[in-house]
């Protein structure tokens, strides 16, 4: 059971990555809109269309 | 006077808001203060050369609370709010993970050192979720008890966030210190989980505001418009519109301002505006608002009203004034609250000295859990969602309630009194009998205006649809009329004015219409309105609510006919016969809802107990009004009574909760039935359980 006192120092770390990373994700602005992003497909489409009238 | 407006995130609660007001009221130059708790946006009238915007700001700061000039700059505290909850989320998975084991130590034996080990890593990761995820709680405590002066403010001006503040510090640093000296209990486990939940259901509270509310009127405008100017069209941002510009409004876009339709016809959807969402067709001379859609091809728009005086602008204003006017019960429950938290504080206080006695090893568990359980968040949650969320609702029907308490009102209607036959049918005609002047036959006469009208699209063309239509070489077609030639005559076909006939009492009637051949009167057609398809089902609806609808019409009795076998009818009343009629309709039905629209019904709206009337309405109508419907339909007004009735059904499922809930779970709290971590729990889950049930309200309505 000595392992432990390698292994959970370890997870910490892990946790201390995983919360840097959340933070660093939230800062970049990814969940600032949740709900423009479903609407996203629309848009692509409207441009793909322009695309193929233009060819 | 000015109006600065302040959105401060960090209010809220009642608490918070007497703070802020009471900081504000007496400063030289401020006339009035309104705050919207669940936009969390802070109104200021004030005298702009004796203090300025920034004056108030470093005023606002000074108490304590961090404001952002203009609204909604909740993008950036949104951030900080979801960082929190994340930190607290991540610690929390790791800590209850470690307090499992240090539980099952306690059955089983532990070695004192693996013990140590788990303590530790818990504190470690305890350390952030207390200094900075639970930030917002330590922060409002401090404000609220900086903002105590006189001895009553301890009953009545403590916030929420002083009992979580204390539990939260309290478990802390008893936890700490057991770790640190190797002696007691940990309670790191309670500590996060609470501080998690907690800030979790304020995030969905806020979300949930945030998409309730239709946000102002600029985000359902188009950015960027097309101008007409000279040869060109140029792309301008929308604040640049002024009165008389040229816009061109192409297919499928916004209107961007209220303004004339130049040439031909325009199709709008006015569902924004009205919740209708059949397409309407606007002529040339008539205006077209903003914030409607354009479904055919574009036109050309005259610009009469800047962007942010449109009726729209005007709409969210009026819906906006009834989300600060707080109703009663909203007032009664933030009282309650406030008295609670006093109370509880000392309960927690008499607490621990009583288990101090009994048995000092459980004192401080107890305390804990009796502060956390006790929290009556779900208690002041319970209201003011669900008028947020019935208001929303009847926004996006189209109806307007121009205060809070009317909802309350509402729900308890026995009677419903329509002025307004408009409010009954369609608005499409059909000829109820034809008058010949000239020497034509009815036949005959039915052709020249069936072929004038082949071509319009104004709802009096429908009237003459199944005639044979004569054959005219072009039509024009007026928003009052339309005109043509065919074998060298001249025909017109409108409205008395457009016709040329001189004034007389039919000639106002506009259920009249009139057809002359070369300045020459031909015949008369009389038209009568078709009732809405589905007038009769909801006039049964409503009746089924158990309320009675009468119509109390002005108009001569034949008129009225169509509608008889479909409700009461008073008909051929002058306004103190309306106001008999009402009054005889209160004692046999109970509180009554009059639907009106004309300067004559001023008395009978004032005496009604909720007064409705429409958007077109003259203003001292409107000022008269609890109610204003955007579209003339009944529909609205049954989804008002359905929706008044919910919201009062909601809310007493929610205070029946809250109450219950804490009536059962604090003596068991006290008498130490309850562990922390349960109390954090149940306090928790409950004010996300009443939050999620306010914005139940609507569903189901079809």
């Amino acid at each position: 059971m000595e392992i432990l006192f390698i292994l959970v120092p370890i997870s910490a770390l892990l946790m201390g990555l995983a919360i840097w990373v959340f933070i660093r994700a939230v800062d970049s602005g990814q969940f600032d809109d949740l709900d423009q992003h479903a609407l996203d497909i629309f848009e692509e489409q409207e441009e793909q269309d322009r695309e193929h009238i233009n060819r | 006077m000015t109006t600065s407006v302040f959105q401060v995130n960090d209010m809220h609660c009642s608490a918070c808001e007497s703070r802020i007001r009471s900081a504000l009221k007496n400063l030289p130059g401020v006339q009035g203060i309104k705050i919207n708790p669940i936009r969390r946006e802070l109104f200021i009238d004030h005298d702009a050369d004796v203090i300025q915007t920034l004056d108030l700001f470093g005023r606002i700061e000074n108490t304590g609370f961090t404001p952002v000039v203009g609204q909604s700059g909740s993008g950036i505290q949104n951030r900080a709010a979801l960082k929190r909850l994340g930190v607290a989320g991540i610690a929390m998975m790791q800590v209850m993970m470690q307090a499992l084991a240090l539980y099952a130590g306690d059955f089983q034996g532990m070695e004192p050192a693996y013990v140590r080990l788990f303590e530790f890593t818990s504190l470690l990761f305890c350390v952030p979720v207390v200094l900075y995820s639970a930030q917002p709680f330590f922060r409002g405590a401090t404000r609220s008890l900086r903002g105590i002066r006189r001895w009553q403010d301890w009953f009545v001006g403590l916030s929420m966030d002083v009992p979580v503040a204390i539990a939260i510090g309290i478990a802390f640093s008893a936890s700490v210190v057991a770790t640190l000296s190797g002696k007691g209990m940990v309670y790191y486990d309670s500590v996060v989980m609470f501080t998690f939940l907690l800030l979790l259901a304020r995030f969905v509270d806020q979300r949930l505001s945030a998409r309730l509310i239709a946000s102002d009127y600029r985000s359902m405008l188009p950015e960027r418009v097309l101008r007409i100017s000279g040869s060109a069209d140029e792309l301008v941002a929308l604040r640049d519109l002024a009165p008389g510009d040229l816009v061109r409004v192409r297919g499928g876009e916004r209107v961007p301002a209220d303004g004339i339709v130049q040439a031909g016809e325009a199709h709008l959807d006015e569902s924004l505006l009205t919740g209708e969402s059949d397409a309407v067709v606007r002529y040339g001379g008539d205006t077209a608002l903003a914030g409607t859609i354009n479904c055919d091809q574009a036109f050309t728009l005259r610009v009469v009203r800047k962007p942010e005086d449109s009726t729209l602008a005007g709409i969210e204003t009026m819906a906006t004034q009834a989300e600060l006017d707080k109703p009663d019960f909203v007032r009664r429950t933030d009282r309650i609250a406030g008295v609670f938290i006093f109370g509880m504080l000392l309960l927690a206080v008499l607490t621990f000295v009583i288990w101090l006695n009994l048995d000092p090893s459980r004192a401080l568990a107890t305390t804990l859990a009796v502060l956390v359980v006790s929290c009556p968040c779900a208690l002041a949650l319970a209201t003011p969602a669900v008028v947020t969320a019935a208001l929303n609702f009847l926004r996006r029907r189209g109806v307007i309630l121009t205060h809070g308490a009317t909802l309350e009102k509402a729900a308890a209607l026995g009677a419903l009194a329509i002025d307004k036959t408009g409010t009954l049918t369609t608005g499409a005609l059909r000829i109820d009998s034809v008058d010949l002047i000239g020497d034509l036959s009815s036949n005959a006469v039915l052709a020249i205006a069936a072929g004038l009208e082949r071509d319009s699209r104004h709802p009096v063309a429908s009237a003459f649809s199944h005639a044979n239509p004569m054959r005219f070489a072009e039509t024009q077609v007026r928003s009052t009329g339309v005109e043509g030639n065919a074998d060298g005559h001249h025909y017109c076909i409108g409205t008395a004015e457009f016709c040329d006939i001189p004034d007389s009492a039919e000639a106002a009637d506009r259920r009249v219409l009139w057809l002359t051949i070369d300045g020459r009167l031909l015949a008369k057609f009389r038209l009568v309105e078709e009732l809405r398809n589905d007038t009769i089902t909801t006039l049964k609806r409503i009746e089924k609510l158990g309320i009675t609808t009468v119509l109390l019409s002005g108009d001569s009795e034949n008129n009225c006919v169509p509608f008889a076998p479909y409700l009461h009818l008073e008909a051929a009343l002058d306004p103190a016969g309306k106001l008999a009629a009402l009054k005889k309709l209160r004692d046999t039905s109970g509180p009554v809802m009059m639907v009106g629209d004309g300067i004559n019904d001023i008395p009978v709206l004032a005496n009604a107990d909720v007064a409705a009337v429409v958007m077109e309405a003259p203003n001292l109508v409107k000022s008269k009004a609890d109610i204003t419907l955007l579209t003339n339909h009944l529909r609205p007004i049954l989804d008002v009574l359905q929706i008044s009735r919910m919201a009062r059904r909601v809310i007493k499922q929610n205070l029946f909760w809250a109450i219950a809930y804490n009536l059962t779970m604090i003596p068991l709290a006290a008498v130490g039935l309850i562990p922390p971590w349960a109390a954090a729990l149940g306090m928790s889950l409950s004010s996300l359980l009443v939050t999620l049930n306010a914005s139940r309200l609507g569903r189901g309505v079809a």
